[in-house]
């Protein structure tokens, strides 16, 4: 006999509420950020906008471009150095560490994805930034390539983790087989277990692009911020991000510069959104490719 | 005509960290003859066939005492090279393992990685292999798909190629038929017929007829122990001791 | 022996390369360290900022890091171990967990200076006459927002590492399904929702960019939730970028990752107790 009151049924009912909530807070950032960003498109063609490379909010010149490139380079030149470094050290966790040194590295890397961004920041602001001058013996540090190095650090321990798990989720059936024909250690790992844990492994190079992407504290104190076209990775630059932060305080609400600045926000939304998507599809179709 | 002694096994034993897997075993495993090693599951047949190309080193917490020669030298000396050592001694395991590449790679994977590059040398080499498998026949037209994407049966007859193509002495055989089924299993089982004029072979099964059917020795494991060991039909039609008879007589196990 | 020396060659590289990381965090560490120490005592902690922060404390930016933590986990924890709950005992899998699942992943991807826009519009210009505007409350929120996605798959994962079988059991015995909830599930999941619930802290503690427009370099200890503050994160990047004070910064700095240490060892410890809990099954 079912109860008038169940009191089962109304707690479902209540979590019901709480779990869309995560679809609406999605919902409702679309919804603000596209209505923060659209009205732009009334004043600036979305091509002269995209492919613009003037941005001038006094003379209602927006042109992105350069924030774009700034923002791609800058992520490129991170998953450039992050990934070789990354991947080593994943398939040395997975397959030659020993019991101790595992017991060293995983924390750390725990321990690098939990610092906050703005303490890499400080820290790239001067150890890394001063590198780059010496090194590259340019007349200022605050370049793409800082806010690659450092972007790079922060994204290692997404390369690391996954791709570890993609190397570990490799059938121990083929390490075997490997072994069996006379392969060595490393002739097993390139040949057969790099491979194999590939599309787990592109899948965690996307998430850590779409990271490197949206990061904005890191990169905005090392990249110089000046609002020019970078003609190389040591050039300094602004990107997305970085420009959003930096002029925000001085739009006028609902200005055509504020919806300027959403638009420069929903660049990096989209992509990231996409990625996001692109990698846990790879990921799914991995783990079943193994089933 | 009694052929020279390939393998010899001495004073065998191996522990999994406390727990002893393999006890006192002594084993003659003669040239170009298939040994069959039976048992019910659990008495370290398998264990002890991983012994014969080091497999077991990759697993951590084994120790093992006692010596194993191949052609009179202790493979477990320090000095010997593993690798060198797995390239004389192949291996065929119990669930088909082809790599998740074309059947082409899959068959020159070892070649390759014994420092051959030149193409027409690896099509040889592929080709030799597939046809010493019995599958040249079946996939010849099409080298370049995905291992994966062959039958079980195929894909074992795919390993077995794969660990030809190496040019090995000594070919392991780890329950090879047990996930196949009977029509696949003939067609190992006829391989392993042919394939015994070239190499030796040790093939652990827990199909007593399969035994009797490809094996000229047989070797009885209980416990960890060799218990029993002779000529294939001896064994089979006047086993020596009691647990032996009750095995193949279907008693227990 | 080519493919011997190529090993041998291989394996120092890997080597080195789980060296170079670690290096790259002792760098980090001591660099932050090393230039902090020096700042950082009880009245660093406790006194109030003298002279535009040149002299001084934190102790404003440490009290509105604390209060905008609280409201973050306030709306995000039982949200977050709701939509668990919901996943994992009221709904088998099907289009609605996906959809879930999936809105929390997409969530989680959403760029932290999305968040900040969006929080400035929503809070500040939407409902600014309920939230005091770019108040504490507004920026706690936001990093609510951001923090469900974590606090929803780690309670998730918990729940579902409480055995099947012990439901059954509790099913068996006449349990309801509420009750099995709570004398079952809820307790075998609590160190893993902890844990979850520990690491948002100290990412909510650690994030700018979501609620840089929504607090200012304030001098003074927050009146209320309604009020104006700052957090030591927002504190940092005021005090470094526009090189206010660099040896306050660096203050700043090593408390914050005093903070982010300490959250991290105790989330080792309840791992520890995890992993033993879940050996005992």
């Amino acid at each position: 006999m079912k109860k008038l009151f169940d009191q089962e049924r109304v707690v479902g009912a209540a979590l019901m509420v709480f779990s869309i909530t995560a679809l609406v807070i999605l919902l409702l950032i679309m919804l603000f950020i596209l209505d923060g960003g659209l009205p732009l498109f009334n004043k600036v063609s979305v091509s002269d906008f995209l492919l613009g490379d003037k941005w001038v909010p006094a003379k209602g010149l927006f042109g992105a471009s350069q924030f774009i490139v700034a923002a791609l380079l800058v992520t490129f030149g991170a998953i450039l150095l992050s990934v070789p470094l990354g991947i080593s050290c994943a398939v040395f966790l997975a397959e030659i560490a020993p019991g101790w040194a595992k017991r060293i590295v995983r924390p750390a890397i725990e321990l690098l994805a939990g610092i906050p961004s703005i303490i890499y920041g400080v820290f790239a602001l001067i150890i890394i930034v001063s590198l780059v001058r010496v090194t590259f013996n340019v007349a200022t540090g605050e370049t793409i390539l800082a806010a690659s190095i450092v972007l790079a650090i922060m994204i290692l321990p997404i390369i690391i983790s996954i791709s570890q798990d993609s190397i570990e989720s490799v059938p121990r059936l083929y390490k075997e087989g490997s072994y069996a024909l006379g392969a060595t250690d490393w002739q097993t790992i390139h040949r057969v277990l790099v491979p194999a844990a590939g599309p787990g492994i592109v899948a965690g190079i996307i998430l850590a692009m779409g990271r490197a992407i949206g990061e904005t504290m890191a990169v905005v104190l090392v990249i110089g911020n000046v609002e020019k076209m970078p003609a190389g990775l040591l050039d300094p630059g602004e990107t997305l991000t970085s420009a959003i932060l930096l002029e925000m305080g001085e739009a006028v609400v609902k200005s055509t510069h504020y919806n300027a600045l959403f638009c420069l926000g929903l660049v990096p939304f989209i992509l990231v959104l996409f990625m996001s998507v692109l990698s846990s599809r790879l990921t799914t179709k991995n783990k079943a490719r193994f089933a | 005509m009694d052929s020279k002694n390939k393998i010899e096994v001495k004073d065998l034993n191996l522990w999994y960290a406390d727990k002893q897997a393999l006890k006192d075993n002594n084993l003659h495993i003669k040239e170009r003859k298939v040994t069959a090693l039976i048992g019910p599951s659990g008495c370290g047949k398998s264990t002890f066939v991983r012994c014969i190309n080091r497999m077991n080193d990759l697993i951590d917490g084994v120790r093992i005492t006692g010596s194993i020669l191949l052609d009179n030298k202790n493979i477990y000396d320090k000095d010997v090279d593993v690798v060198a050592l797995r390239k004389r001694v192949g291996m065929v395991f119990q669930r088909p393992n082809p790599f998740p590449m074309s059947i082409f790679d899959n068959i020159a994977y070892g070649p390759r990685i014994h420092g051959i590059k030149d193409k027409d040398s690896l099509r040889k080499i592929v080709e030799e292999s597939l046809v010493g498998a019995a599958l040249w026949d079946e996939v010849s037209d099409r080298l370049g798909t995905n291992a994966l994407d062959l039958s079980g049966g195929q894909q074992q007859r795919l390993c077995i190629a794969r660990s030809l193509a190496v040019k090995p002495e000594v070919i392991l055989f780890d329950e090879p038929c047990s996930a196949l089924d009977p029509i696949a299993t003939g067609k190992i089982e006829d391989l392993i017929h042919e394939l015994r004029k070239k190499y030796t072979i040790v093939i652990v099964t827990h199909n007593m007829q399969q035994a009797a059917r490809v094996s000229d020795f047989t070797g009885f494991f209980l416990l960890g122990k060799l218990l029993e060991f002779g000529k294939t039909r001896d064994i089979f039609e006047n086993p020596k001791k009691k647990e032996t008879e009750d095995y193949i007589t279907g008693r227990f196990g | 022996m080519l493919s011997k020396n190529a090993d041998r060659l291989a394996k120092i590289w890997l080597w080195l390369s789980a060296l170079v990381i670690i290096l790259v965090l002792l760098s980090v560490l001591g660099y932050v360290f090393i230039n902090g120490i020096g700042a950082i005592s009880v009245s660093f902690l406790l006194d109030m900022p003298q002279n535009n922060w040149r002299e001084g404390g934190i102790y404003p930016a440490i009290v509105g890091s604390l209060i905008v933590v609280f409201v973050a986990l306030a709306f995000a924890a039982p949200v977050g171990v709701g939509t668990a709950m919901y996943l994992t005992e009221f709904r088998t899998e099907g289009l609605v967990t996906r959809i879930i699942r999936t809105s929390s992943d997409a969530l989680n991807a959403v760029p932290s200076i999305v968040f900040g826009l969006f929080g400035l519009s929503l809070f500040v210009f939407y409902l600014g006459d309920y939230t005091g505007g770019p108040s504490l409350l507004s920026a706690g929120l936001t990093l609510g927002f951001m923090i469900l996605p974590t606090i929803i798959r780690t309670s998730e994962v918990a729940m579902r590492n409480v055995p099947y079988a012990e439901r059954m059991e509790s099913f068996g015995m006449g349990a309801s399904k509420l009750q099995t909830i709570r004398n079952i599930v809820l307790p075998g999941a609590v160190p893993g929702i902890a844990t979850g619930l520990i690491l948002s802290i100290g990412r909510a503690v650690g994030e700018t960019a979501p609620i840089i427009f929504m607090v200012a370099l304030n001098p003074t200890i927050p009146k209320s939730l309604f009020g104006s503050g700052n957090t030591l994160t927002t504190q940092l990047y005021y005090l470094s970028m526009e090189g206010i004070s660099m040896k306050v910064a660096f203050g700043t700095a090593l408390t914050l990752m005093l903070v982010i240490l300490t959250l991290n060892a105790i989330t080792r410890v309840f791992k520890k107790r995890l992993s033993r809990n879940l050996r005992r099954c």
